[in-house]
């Protein structure tokens, strides 16, 4: 297995680890976080990412959406009246409108949330070291897999049906516009991505029935936990039209995570040989994980915890805490080694 | 071995049964090719019996299929399987399939070499799948299936379809070996017959077609503008092989991009296309037949596909996804050539269609030579009976 064990590198599973981290600490900071994740998913797509000619830059593609920011931009700066301090008053005849100077922090705010979003995403689908994680589930694992094709995966199916509409669509000569776009792919879409999941049944059935490959029930017990915990943290605290958008996008993405960690947990340990623990790997482990300690330690809401209010506080308190455990649970498993 | 008594059936979204009251018996120690024209159910009959849950298909199944041998002693491939795969490296791809056969963690390594110097790809091992061509991929896909476990029965269908005829041999070779070894006997689909039956004695089998669907454009007298000749340089081409290498687009030329498996045939056409970001733009209209014809169809409905010009469909109400592989190709093929283009790219359009389309597509491909639109086309050989101008080996 001696060259098996060269061709890993175990900096970039880890980056890509901490970068879906990262989506929980900007849920709750301010905008330097951003920067630095933009930062961080800028330093991957260039220097980490495969460099690969059939592979369009992210920055370029995320310009040609700049109908959804401004749908999200006037949608939370001016449609949603968030905010005590006026900035400015729109006046056309008689009508006004205040524009509140939190609105568009919070506009801001999520833009930057899409597009760090979309990135990591984007990351997801051209990082091919991810594919080897194993992505589908055995034996009592088998739930597990449905909700990994429903989240990560599915994502990754939708933009390679996206790539292959687009090359159609340039196949074919044909140029459509932007509404009649979005609509044929729509059909499209669902057409082959209902046939891509249906042609999967088979191989998801045999795996199901087979159970005797690495199987282990705790874990799936646990994973659970993750979404009873928010949906039943949401309704405790009674405001769930004000925060639901954000708490269901942010537990997909938990989700995901949590499905990353018992994949790499429960059957990369098992597929792989031993890893190597460099110190570039060290050095990024405690220099993120020093960061990460020190911003959640800064937060009211944390103090607040600590001191066991525990539901008068805002839901986003219990995502530093997660991030912490699940970091911490990472770096312990990436640290052992196999006898 | 299986039985098929009364079977017919009809998917949920077709017009008619693409089997009615079919009735057969597939004996012991034989092996089978079924025949028949596009459309007539030959890849549909191959799924049912090769599943008695019959788990592959969407439609209504009626009659019975009788099974005397294990489920778990019938392999099934289809062409389109190579688009599966669990894990991106064919090392990884291996160690989970070998895995789950029960092998010995030490020798799972071994195993893996072994099986791919056979097969003469060993430099693979560490290979990524998705930076694989189509072709490479079927061979990979095939290799997986075949060579990890041992089957009675194996149903093939297209197994040779996008593969070289370097990589159609060594798969040939090694079913004849298996045959000889261990007694597993093969039901297959392919249009190529002649190579099959000098390895294999076949008892053939003939389907004919229900489905009504034939071929209807004819290209008459298109309207296409002259251009005058452009000289194309692939030095910005993402592949390092084929930089060196140039072409003459020519109105009225049918010029062939010729290569094995992997050299870079598809990458070249969709480089000419402008499908790549670093593409070449080319100042002339150009459309383009992927070797996944399914794949380009935007909508269901054919009629809806044909929207934008003036033709009445002949076959309106029927589905695209109810259309045979030959057949959806077939019809692209002619979406394509109804536009006009001055230059057309064709990747490998004969794969995989009977000779009746064949010869649709090759008359329907002079006229529009005639006046004066390119053809280009990708093959891994040349065809006999067909004239190039230009052949450009990859």
């Amino acid at each position: 297995m001696e060259n098996y064990q060269s061709r890993f590198t175990p900096l970039l599973p880890r980056l890509l680890f901490c970068m879906c981290l990262m989506i929980f600490t900007y849920t709750m900071l301010n905008l330097w976080t951003h920067v630095f994740t933009l930062f961080l998913l800028w330093f991957y797509e260039k220097f980490a990412l495969q460099k690969d000619a059939y592979r369009t830059p992210y920055l370029s593609q995320i310009t040609s959406m700049y109908p959804l920011f401004l749908f999200l931009f006037l949608f939370y700066a001016v449609f949603l009246q968030t905010g005590r301090i006026s900035l400015f008053t729109l006046q056309i005849s008689n009508w006004t409108w205040d524009v509140y100077a939190e609105s568009v922090i919070y506009a801001v705010h999520y833009i930057l949330l899409f597009v760090e979003t979309f990135w990591v995403t984007y990351l997801l689908f051209h990082e091919r070291k991810m594919e080897t994680v194993q992505t589908f589930f055995y034996g009592n694992l088998f739930s597990l897999t449905l909700l990994w094709n429903g989240s990560i995966q599915q994502w990754k199916n939708i933009l390679s049906c996206k790539t292959r509409f687009d090359q159609a669509l340039v196949a074919r000569g044909a140029h459509l516009k932007r509404f009649p776009y979005i609509l044929t792919f729509f059909e499209y879409a669902l057409e082959n991505t209902l046939k891509q999941t249906y042609h999967q049944i088979p191989t998801l059935m045999r795996m199901w029935k087979n159970k005797d490959f690495y199987t282990s029930g705790w874990v799936q017990k646990i994973v659970w936990v993750v979404p009873v915990l928010f949906i039943g943290t949401s309704f405790l605290k009674n405001e769930i039209l004000v925060d639901q958008y954000l708490e269901i996008q942010t537990m997909i993405v938990l989700i995901g995570i949590a499905m990353f960690y018992v994949i790499v947990n429960e059957q990369y340990e098992e597929m792989s040989p031993l890893r190597i623990w460099t110190w570039s790997d060290r050095v990024i482990c405690f220099v993120w994980g020093s960061w990460l300690v020190v911003q959640i330690f800064k937060i009211d809401d944390v103090m607040g915890f600590r001191e066991l209010k525990f539901f008068n506080l805002s839901l986003w308190s219990y995502f530093p805490w997660i991030s912490v455990g699940l970091f911490l649970c990472t770096i312990l498993f990436f640290y052992q080694r196999r006898p | 071995m299986i039985e098929c008594k009364d079977l017919s059936f009809q998917y949920f979204q077709g017009q008619h049964q693409v089997l009615h009251k079919f009735n057969f018996v597939f004996q012991d120690h034989q092996n089978y090719m079924i025949e028949g024209a596009h459309g007539s159910g030959k890849s549909t009959l191959l799924k049912l019996l090769s599943s008695e849950k019959f788990h592959y298909i969407d439609g209504k199944v009626q009659g019975d299929v009788l099974h005397f041998l294990a489920q778990n002693q019938i392999f099934y491939f289809h062409s389109e399987e190579s688009n599966y795969f669990v894990y991106d490296l064919v090392f990884d791809e291996f160690y989970y399939t070998l895995r789950c056969l029960g092998y010995p963690l030490a020798n799972i390594e071994n195993q893996t070499r072994l099986i791919l110097s056979y097969f003469q790809i060993e430099h693979w091992i560490y290979r990524s799948v998705s930076n694989m061509s189509r072709g490479e991929r079927q061979y990979l896909k095939l290799i997986l299936g075949i060579s990890t476990k041992q089957y009675r029965l194996m149903c093939l269908d297209e197994p040779l379809l996008h593969l070289d005829p370097t990589h159609q041999v060594f798969i040939l070779q090694y079913l004849e070996q298996i045959q000889r070894m261990h007694g597993t006997y093969f039901i297959v689909v392919d249009h190529e017959n002649a190579l099959w039956k000098s390895y294999f004695h076949f008892q053939n089998l003939a389907l004919t077609s229900i489905i009504d669907y034939q071929p209807w454009f004819i290209l008459d007298n298109p309207s296409i503008e002259p251009f005058e000749p452009l000289y194309i340089s692939y030095k910005q081409a993402p592949l390092a092989r084929i930089q060196n290498h140039s072409l003459d687009l020519i109105g009225g030329q049918n010029i062939l991009l010729l290569g094995a498996n992997g050299t870079g045939k598809t990458t070249l056409c969709k480089f000419m296309m402008g499908m790549l970001p670093t593409s070449i733009q080319i100042p002339i209209s150009k459309n383009m037949l992927l070797d996944d014809a399914p794949s380009m169809f935007l909508y269901k409905n054919l009629q809806k596909e044909w929207k934008d010009s003036n033709l009445k469909h002949p076959y309106p109400n029927i589905q695209a996804n109810t259309l045979s592989v030959g057949q959806n190709k077939i019809e692209m093929f002619q979406r394509l050539l109804a536009k006009n283009p001055q230059l057309l790219i064709l990747d490998e359009i004969y794969e995989g269609l009977d000779p009746t389309y064949i010869n649709f597509v090759r008359e329907n491909l002079a006229m529009y030579m005639a006046s004066g639109g390119c053809v280009i086309q990708t093959s891994t050989q040349v065809r006999e009976g067909e004239a190039y101008d230009q052949v450009l080996e990859l």
